[in-house]
């Protein structure tokens, strides 16, 4: 039994992919990340990308947008909107 | 309407497939509905606002269960569902919502003032997507809050579960005939459940999913022949027991102990596991046969290891290698109670995960759990009568004696404990223990053989002796010191390797869940904080590492840049050395930054630390500090370098290493004399090969006064000329004196290396004594002057007729051989004496 949870809690552990986000736009954006409950706000300079959410969450956009992430996609902002692929 | 037709024809392909599934499921899914028409954003709506319903309904659901563990248990992975439903409910949106954003930005946004008015089409599909888009936005909005309520209501069933498993310990249920009546009835009804459920699962398998189930066998059959042959391949060795050995050692037994228990035991759980996933993925497993079937893999594995425990520590038909002393018959005898233990244990388990997946009642579980109780009550009553013990060198054949009287009285009590406290309803607690005795027991009994074996291993020339050790010193030629090393790290190893599997196994058994000890082992290794200070034992490890690292770099540039570029620049010795120490220094210094750095360490802190300090180093350390401020200017300065012939003092000899602190100086008898950098700077420092090894020699001869000043001198020149001195500047020889005996000069002559002083001193010398004698040139007077004597004629006479006679007789016998015969002095040959 203990070998077994050990087992299963290996792949539990099993790293996730996390969602990269990455500004496109000439200024900074300030995007809200909701993770496991908990909102966090995220600042992104012009050109960086930051890893976020291995787990899914949801990223609310300059523009108002809301996009749901399942935590493996790439998403790029251009004009204070998303392109999530 | 082709689209509605093709979806028409695409229900009608999938019906027959479903068919089966139909008829087999008690209600058949909704499926029926063309999902090609409906629209994502109202799906997902509906979608949310059902699990909505859901998170009210299982909010009153944990109310209701706030007692009871198991349920909350299944609630929180039911709410942690709802959670996930959210996520991918607004996932699904997505594909719409890019749609409407690329269409948004085909059409451009609104007209300015001014600009041509677009047509009345498409200011109405922007408005439609606009709404369409603010829709998405808000479903989006409202699965955030969903998910937030949800993990918050997770949360709190963690917090519940906490508390109960604290409580239910020791709730009391009472145990009355009707109590167990109940509990017969419900068996019972179990009884019927399970073969109902299981029969229903088994026909349906059978006929349905046949091939999944085969495949499924027969690939768990591969991975068990695959482990068990690689497994006794490669780990054969070490946990056979070596019937060629006829005495073993006790480390053989017991690394042969751990490992035979570690090994088989990981190896059954893989291929437990490994059984269980394949019949998961294959998709042979109902959600209400997975977890029995689950569990009684696991109570498998877990009774393999308490029995390959028992076996390996009591070794009931090998008494050789039985670790602890006890008798034959008593190793049988305990071995077989402990494997009953087990399995009472077990069944209980098992049989309780039975009960929850069917459903039964909670007092079916009470009497389960009362039995077991007992049960392993009994059997610690009857361990306590067995006679295991011997007496140290006593044969192990024979019967044995009683446990000593403190342990077996433990074991009573105990037991007695048991079933008292099973009997007068504390189920719960009795269960509990009876848990805790065989599996934490097992654990331990694990732990502490690890442990000891480690130990074993770790005391000096342990390792030597084994058969690892004995087979790598063979295979490497290891020597002593590097076997003894081998066996500290295979001990630290072994230490790690038991914490890393048994901490986790106790603390997982008494409760705890895998996400906590993740945590915690995530928090030691990235943040411990004691009061406001954090250290992260990650950052440490990797500030250290990178300044091994950084070490390692600089010593590769060192050597590249003093032997690949400072050789090919013939640079001066000196400067390369300086350059190179320099290097080296700053190398050390930069890793040290860095590394500090990269540990967390904040390096303005460590600056106010340094300023607070500098006052008392100023003082305390003003002597290194002055050193050091020395060796940098050496190094700078280089008023000698390695391999100068230097004096200090009394110190003399050649420098040997010039480091930031001190100067090492060899002298010519081989002593080093470490010199301190500020002696070197403040005192006088004598350099006989500072900018050339040029050096001058000089020879003092001293001949007799008889001789011709000049005649000597001209000698000497000559003497020097055939020797290999330098010929500018010139040799010369100096008259320094003259006395009444003797006449003393002095040869002067330049050596291209003052090194080669002292052989060419040697060689003038003898070069000049070979001259002076073959030139007959006197080094002292004779041996004693001569002296004047006056007498008259008469006396002479007489004096020559004695000298005559005495000089007859003498002819006539031959004097004495021993005698020295006194050197005939002539008269007047010298007259200064």
């Amino acid at each position: 039994m203990l070998v077994t949870m050990l087992l299963m809690s290996t792949t539990i552990a099993a790293p996730a992919f996390a969602a990269s986000i990455t500004n496109k736009d000439g200024d900074s954006v300030i995007v809200t990340i909701v993770e496991n409950g908990n909102r966090t706000e995220l600042a992104l300079g012009a050109g960086e990308t930051e890893s976020v959410c291995p787990s899914g969450c949801f990223v609310t956009l300059p523009n108002g947008d809301r996009v749901a992430l399942n935590g493996d996609e790439t998403v790029e902002i251009s004009g204070g909107s998303a392109f999530v692929k | 309407m082709t689209t509605l037709k093709r979806a028409l024809f695409a229900l009608l392909a999938i019906v027959p497939l479903l068919l089966p599934a139909i008829a087999i499921a008690q209600d058949p899914p909704p499926a029926t509905e063309a999902p090609v028409t409906s629209n994502p954003i109202v799906e997902a709506k509906k979608k949310l606002e059902q699990s909505r319903q859901q998170l009210a309904d299982l909010r009153n659901k944990i109310e209701a269960a706030r007692e009871n563990e198991i349920k909350l248990g299944e609630l929180k992975l039911q709410v942690e569902q709802l959670g996930r439903t959210a996520l991918e409910a607004s996932v699904s949106t997505r594909e719409r919502f890019n749609q409407i954003k690329a269409r948004l930005d085909e059409i451009g946004p609104v007209p300015a003032e001014g600009q041509p008015a677009e047509s009345e089409v498409i200011k109405e599909e922007r408005a439609r997507l606009s709404d369409e888009r603010a829709a998405i936005n808000a479903a989006t909005g409202s699965a955030e809050a969903l998910s937030i309520d949800a993990t918050q209501l997770s949360n709190e069933i963690t917090e519940m579960r906490r508390t109960l498993f604290t409580e239910t310990l020791l709730e009391r249920t009472k145990i009355t005939p009707e109590v167990l009546e109940e509990a017969i009835g419900a068996g019972a009804n179990e009884g019927a459940d399970l073969k109902r459920t299981v029969g229903g699962w088994a026909r349906f398998v059978w006929n349905f999913k046949r091939e999944s189930l085969l495949a499924a066998i027969s690939l768990s059959l591969v991975v068990g022949l695959v482990l068990y042959s690689v497994g006794y391949r490669l780990a054969g060795p070490i946990i056979r027991r070596n019937k060629m050995i006829e005495k073993p050692h006790y480390i053989t037994r017991l690394m042969v102990a751990y490992w035979s228990i570690m090994i088989p035991t990981l190896a059954v759980g893989a291929f437990a596991f490994a059984c269980y996933s394949l019949l998961y993925s294959f998709n042979v497993l109902r959600p209400d046969i997975s977890p029995m079937v689950s569990t009684l893999f696991g109570v498998c594995v877990g009774l393999y290891f308490v029995s390959a425990l028992s076996r390996a520590v009591l070794a009931p038909n090998r008494p050789e290698w039985r670790l602890v002393n006890v008798s034959n018959d008593g190793a049988r005898r305990l071995e077989r109670s402990i494997f009953a233990m087990a399995l009472a244990n077990s069944l209980d388990y098992f049989l309780g995960t039975v009960s929850v997946a069917l459903g039964s009642a909670v007092v079916l579980t009470v009497a389960k759990s009362m039995i077991a109780s007992i049960v392993i009550g009994l059997i610690l009553i009857w361990i306590s009568f067995i006679r295991p013990m011997l007496r140290e060198g006593e044969d192990p054949a024979t019967r044995g004696r009683p446990w000593p009287r403190a342990l077996s009285m433990l074991l009573m009590l105990t037991g007695f404990g048991l079933i008292a406290m099973a009997v007068i309803g504390y189920v719960g607690l009795a269960r509990f223990v009876a848990a805790q005795i065989v599996v934490t027991g097992a654990i331990m009994v694990t732990m502490y053989i690890g442990i000891l074996s480690g130990r074993a291993i770790g005391t000096q020339g342990a390792f030597a002796r084994t058969y690892l050790g004995q087979r790598m010193a063979e295979r490497y030629q290891l020597g002593e010191v590097t076997l003894d090393q081998a066996g500290l790290a295979a001990s630290l190893g072994i230490y790690l390797i038991v914490l890393l599997l048994g901490l986790p196994g106790i603390l997982l058994q008494w409760g705890f869940q895998t996400g906590d000890i993740e945590s915690w082992a995530y928090q030691l290794f990235t943040e411990i904080r004691v009061g406001s200070i954090s250290i992260s034992l990650v950052g440490i490890f990797a500030g250290l590492l990178l300044f091994v690292l950084g070490l390692m770099v600089t010593r590769w540039f060192q050597r590249w840049l003093d032997g690949t570029i400072m050789v090919r620049s013939h640079v001066d010795p000196g400067v390369r050395n300086s350059v190179r120490t320099a290097v080296g220094y700053a190398g050390v210094g930069l890793a040290g930054l860095i590394g500090i750095s990269a540990a967390g360490i904040n390096l303005s802190s460590l600056a106010l630390v340094a300023g607070a300090l500098s006052l008392g180093i100023g003082f305390g350390l003003q002597n290194i500090v002055s050193n050091f401020v020395s060796g940098l200017i050496l190094l700078a300065e280089r008023p000698f370098k390695v391999g100068d012939w230097v004096v200090a003092g009394t110190t003399e000899g050649f420098v040997k290493r010039i480091s930031v602190r001190a100067t090492e100086i060899e002298t010519f008898q081989r002593q080093t004399i470490i010199v301190p950098n500020s002696v070197l700077i403040n005192g006088q420092v004598g350099n006989w090969t500072h900018r050339n090894k040029l050096g001058r020699i000089e020879i003092p001869v001293s001949v007799f006064a008889g001789n011709d000043p000049r005649q000597v001198t001209q000698m000497l020149l000559e003497v020097a000329a055939t020797q290999p001195v330098l010929r500018n500047p010139e040799p010369s020889v100096a008259f320094l004196g003259f006395s009444a005996t003797t006449l003393d000069f002095e040869l002067r002559a330049f050596v291209a290396d003052v090194l080669d002083a002292g052989e060419m001193k040697t060689e003038l010398r003898t070069a000049i004594l070979e001259r002076l004698r073959q030139d007959e040139i006197a080094l002292a007077g004779p041996a004693a002057p001569t002296v004047p004597v006056t007498m008259d004629p008469e006396s002479a006479r007489l004096l020559g007729a004695m000298i005559d006679s005495a000089k007859g007789e003498i002819a006539q016998k031959p004097a004495p051989s021993r005698k020295p015969v006194p050197k005939p002095v002539e008269e007047g040959a010298d007259e200064t004496g």
